[in-house]
């Protein structure tokens, strides 16, 4: 669906994108994960088609992106991080408006509507809107259209649990419904729950890409973390969780009922970034 | 064409909740009327009462190109204004990466408004004309202005960061219509420091009935308008 390959950028003399190659499939959710001014939305404007001075090739579904023609955008659809909403009019009219952009029909507005639980506001103007409902509309205008790649940047920026939880079953439902779906977050708990595939990308490279699962295996399983008392002191143990039934110690002390305190510690894909990369994403 | 229609039709939704929009556009008319009833009649009572054969009358050309200059400046500012409101809400990046594209937003926006403010400037200038000018020239002057016009409208785009700074930008930009008066009122060699204001080569034209300086004129228009797009695009 969307190859990229030796792909070089730069905004000024000194190379900002070097030598980035990587293949996203149809229907997969591949996340980029950096830092700020890392290059992924660079990248999200050089596959959007907006950036064309690249060197290399970056093609989607066969299209070269910097030689693309308007039907070009047919079959994408962008979510970005910030509301891209006409803040007089109404939901409705905003997307009423965007659809009709569109050569392929619109799908339904108020099924989509319902779909994000604001059909009871359609008439509302956007102004009025709460930074979670902007959110959500956002998100099903970049839908109207029936994209086959759609490109979310931070969908989960800024909302509530409960509103992150709704954008993020919508995520999941868009994907059961065959699209392929670039995400670029800071949030290592969106991406590790949502992409099928990530990539590290640091100063314009790309420093690893993997499921998370086989990144997070890449650290080592998870530990057992445990405290006891002896007779003068406190004590503190650890060992791997696949091999608990092999510390004698902790056995011997499950068994006295000496334990303390018992905790479980998975490493997470934030670990495994900063390990690789030597950064943080906050 | 479709979405590009589909935008410009979208601003005229814009400038409807905007009434300060929506009065500008009517501007011309009442211009035009104060200058084709008013301005005769105050020459009259001038001349009476001061008792001499003219007074306003012999630049009733210039006026007549400040009224053909009119049109363009008022609807740009009504364009330069929803493009800030639009840019203000992000929206521009957004249809940037629909079928409406980049090119397809500027041209719905300038270049439409631009279709538009011709043809009333045409309607203004032939209701309200004072002097009696070339038919030819007073289209290629409409054509020249409405070009002048849009570049009024980039350059109050490319130099505000919102709403705000626009208005006083657009105060500036009325400046651009002031080259006219140079042909008139500075004799000599002087007056080329106006050059690089496309009214300054309307002026000179319609006072030496030469439309070579149209050309010009246009010409220094177009070097404006790249300058301008240029500055422009990096802010999109």
């Amino acid at each position: 669906m969307i190859t990229v390959e030796k792909l070089d950028f730069s905004y000024t003399n000194n190379p900002f994108i070097e030598n980035m190659s990587f293949h996203v499939a149809r229907g997969e959710i591949f996340g980029f994960l950096g830092p700020s001014g890392a290059g992924k939305t660079t990248l999200q404007k050089i596959l959007t088609g907006l950036i064309t001075t690249y060197n290399g090739s970056a093609t989607l579904n066969g299209v070269e992106c910097k030689t693309h023609k308007q039907s070009f955008y047919e079959s994408i659809g962008v979510d970005f991080e910030y509301s891209t909403l006409y803040e007089k009019l109404t939901a409705r009219q905003n997307l009423q408006f965007f659809g009709s952009l569109y050569a392929k029909p619109s799908r339904n507005i108020d099924m989509l509507l319902e779909f994000v639980g604001l059909h009871n506001d359609a008439e509302k103007k956007v102004s009025d809107y709460s930074k979670g409902m902007r959110s959500r509309l956002n998100f099903i205008k970049a839908l109207l259209h029936d994209p086959e790649v759609l490109f979310l940047d931070e969908p989960t920026s800024g909302l509530d649990p409960t509103n992150s939880r709704i954008m993020k079953d919508l995520i999941l439902k868009e994907k059961k419904n065959g699209k392929t779906i670039l995400l670029t977050t800071h949030n290592m708990q969106d991406a590790t729950e949502l992409c099928d595939r990530v990539a590290f990308i640091v100063d314009g490279h790309v420093k690893a890409m993997d499921t998370p699962h086989n990144l997070i295996m890449r650290k080592g399983a998870a530990t057992i973390k445990y405290t006891f008392h002896d007779s003068t002191k406190e004590h503190t143990g650890e060992c791997p969780l696949a091999q608990t039934s092999t510390d004698s110690r902790l056995m011997e002390l499950l068994q006295s009922n000496r334990i303390q305190s018992i905790h479980s510690s998975e490493p997470t894909l934030n670990d495994i970034f900063m390990e690789i990369t030597g950064r943080t994403l906050k | 064409m479709k979405a590009m229609l589909l935008s410009f039709f979208q601003m005229f939704r814009q400038m409807k909740k905007d009434a300060m929009l929506l009065a500008i556009a009517f501007v011309p008319v009442l211009v035009g009327a104060l200058f084709r009833f008013g301005i005769p009649f105050a020459e009259t009572q001038l001349i009476n009462y001061l008792e001499v054969e003219q007074i306003i009358s012999p630049y009733y050309g210039l006026l007549d190109l400040f009224l053909v200059m009119l049109t363009p400046s008022m609807y740009s500012f009504i364009v330069a204004m929803v493009v800030l409101e639009e840019a203000d809400e992000r929206l521009i990046s957004y249809l940037a990466v629909t079928p409406l594209g980049k090119k397809g937003y500027l041209l719905s926006r300038f270049g439409m408004t631009g279709i538009i403010s011709l043809f009333m400037s045409v309607v203004v200038v032939t209701f309200f004309h004072l002097a009696s000018m070339n038919a030819a020239m007073l289209i290629v002057l409409v054509i020249v202005s409405t070009v002048q016009g849009i570049c009024s409208a980039l350059l109050i785009v490319a130099f505000s960061a919102n709403k705000v700074e626009g208005m006083a930008v657009g105060k500036f930009t009325m400046l651009f219509t002031l080259g006219a008066l140079a042909p008139f009122f500075i004799s000599g060699k002087a007056q080329y420091l106006f050059s690089a204001l496309p009214s300054y080569w309307l002026a000179k034209a319609v006072k030496e009935s030469n439309y070579t300086f149209t050309g010009i004129g246009l010409l220094v228009t177009a070097v404006w308008i790249l300058l301008l797009v240029k500055r422009f695009e990096k802010k999109l």
